[in-house]
């Protein structure tokens, strides 16, 4: 098992009766792009922000770099070697673009000053212009700039491409990919754009309710996600499936579909045995497994 | 780089202050050749029945007789004193981590101690109303001749430096107000407010004792001596409401 950046273990965090973080595990391998999950509300920033020192956690471990985040001498270290974007790329308004460059500069030790150069040039950010002058798309672009020329082994991107047009996105993606691939970096990133997570990632995390629902490779998930659906000759019955790693079941009239997690054949087995007419197990996409799990998570909670 | 930010997010306020206080202060001593004139004429019966109010009007006629006793009554006593208590509170609120109310995950992700935000801030507010407090006080004997009088560069120095003292207490309060609130408004109204309810218990507590009372140096006007207590005091109060501030930043959430 790949060596892990960040290790988070049963982690919780409560504001008064709010539970944001219930026994949040999580483990991203270094080196690794990994995408973080969830539902507005799941606790994706408010782990983020635990991480990074920002929030308290109630109980728990959370550790990034070996060097745990609630000891305020050792977060200083892991936000020395970590460089985040925030959601709401919230930059000093007032400095202007070369300005926040150069203050930032200032303040990472290892800050790579011909990536900030590079970038700059190649993301078109006009050195002179006040931040607050800057478009949305700008001040994104800016914001992912500070993150990948702070010189980090980690870095953290929260909600990173949220507003961007396309060709935005397709840019900021390909330098994120490109330090990965030349410097090893890894990449912690929070978003609703499953798109992106499967272009790019090759761990994801899938969060809900303050719990980890999915935490694994992409490759692997790929590889044991399967989605059997099978076609009765009369109305589709309920069935309780024997077979291991059955994530959901619905049927609609003659259909019924099933996320399997581990053993599709067994499942397949199953229905041929109940006489189904036609039994395909296929691949899915991670939208399925992440609305399936998700799903299903819901509906274990409300019952 | 934290002294930079700490700087560039209050340096256009200072420099407003700065000229406004330059320029009440140059007001303050062009006006004497009108109060010469004036003070004379005026007479505390004036103020009918009142015994309050008699009694203060006689204490400013008898004060405004020379260009001293003006000048720490008008300015030094009254203006100069609400001045520097309303623009420390200024310079104090607002977050020290944010840049107009902009940038605080930005700088909470950097590699710098909540402290050390702080710390800046602080120490660049402080060296703020030290600025405030003295320059426009040694702006007097400077310009005393023009109007054809002269004035002690020690008593400058001495009110100066009491205002200074008297401002660095507000400022912290209003940063520990923003370490608790972070708005920038609600920490300029709570400061407001504190130095409203300070003056007020003075007043109706403690005649004759008091920050406001012996930082506003009617004392070393009076006799020459300083108000040691209060300064010890205030100095106090300062470290102490800094340190509050440092201290619930340090075990807030954001």
């Amino acid at each position: 098992m790949a060596d892990a950046i960040v290790e988070i273990a049963d982690l919780r965090k409560t504001y008064g009766r709010v539970e944001a973080l219930a026994g949040l595990n999580l483990r991203v391998p270094r080196g690794a792009i990994c995408g973080l999950l969830g539902r507005n509300g799941a606790g994706k920033t408010t782990a983020l922000k635990t991480l990074l020192g920002m929030v308290r956690p109630t109980s728990g471990t959370i550790t990034a770099h070996g060097l745990a985040a609630d000891v305020p001498e050792q977060s200083l270290e892991i936000r020395r070697r970590t460089s985040f974007v925030s959601e709401e790329r919230d930059l000093y308004s007032s400095m202007s673009v070369a300005g926040i460059v150069r203050f930032a500069s200032g303040l990472y030790p290892r800050w790579r000053a011909d990536l900030a150069a590079e970038y700059l040039r190649k993301l078109d950010l006009p050195p002179d212009r006040s931040v607050k002058h800057l478009s949305r798309g700008m001040r994104t672009k800016l914001a992912w700039l500070l993150a990948l020329s702070a010189g980090a082994e980690l870095v953290i991107l929260d909600e990173p491409t949220a507003g961007l047009d396309p060709m935005a996105t397709e840019e900021l993606l390909q330098l994120l990919v490109g330090r990965v691939a030349r410097d090893g970096v890894t990449a912690l990133l929070s978003t609703h754009q499953l798109a992106d997570i499967e272009q790019v990632a090759d761990h994801v995390a899938i969060v809900d309710r303050g719990r980890t629902l999915v935490d694994a490779p992409l490759d692997d998930l790929r590889a044991t996600y399967r989605r059997v659906q099978v076609v009765f000759a009369g109305d589709a019955p309920q069935i309780a499936f024997a077979a291991r790693g059955v994530v959901a079941a619905r049927s609609a009239g003659r259909v019924l579909t099933v996320l399997v997690r581990a053993d599709a054949d067994g499942v397949a087995a199953e229905a041929r045995a109940r006489g189904a007419v036609s039994v395909d197990v296929l691949p899915v996409t991670l939208k399925e497994i992440f609305l399936e799990t998700v799903a299903e998570e819901k509906s274990n909670g409300l019952a | 780089m934290v002294w930079h930010k700490a700087w560039h997010d209050t340096r256009w306020r200072f420099a407003t202050l700065f000229a406004v206080l330059v320029a009440l202060t140059c007001f303050h001593v062009f006006e004497w050749l009108d109060v010469q004139r004036l003070v004379p004429t005026l007479d505390p019966s004036v103020a009918g029945g009142n015994a309050t109010v008699r009694s203060a009007l006689a204490e400013a006629i008898a004060a405004e007789q020379t260009f001293r006793g003006y000048i720490w009554y008008q300015w030094f006593d009254q203006n100069f004193a609400t001045c520097i208590v309303l623009f420390a509170a200024l310079l104090g609120s607002g977050s020290a981590l944010s840049t107009s109310g902009r940038g605080l995950l930005f700088s909470l992700a950097l590699p710098v101690a909540r402290g050390r935000w702080l710390e800046a801030r602080a120490a660049i507010g402080v060296a703020q109303v030290l600025a405030l407090a003295l320059v426009p006080s040694l702006l007097i004997p400077l310009l005393a001749p023009v109007v054809g009088e002269s004035y002690s560069v020690t008593d400058a120095l001495v009110h100066g430096a009491l205002l200074f003292v008297l401002g660095s207490v507000f400022l912290a309060f209003a940063m520990l107000a923003s370490a608790i609130v972070d708005d920038f408004g609600r920490a300029i109204v709570l400061t407001a407010v504190a130095a409203i309810v300070v003056g007020m218990a003075e007043v109706a507590l403690s005649r004759g004792h008091g920050l406001f009372h012996a930082l506003t140096g009617g004392a070393y006007y009076r006799s020459g001596t300083l108000p040691w207590p209060e300064l010890v005091l205030g100095v106090a109060l300062t470290g102490a409401l800094i340190y509050g501030a440092a201290a619930h930043l340090a075990r807030r959430d954001f």
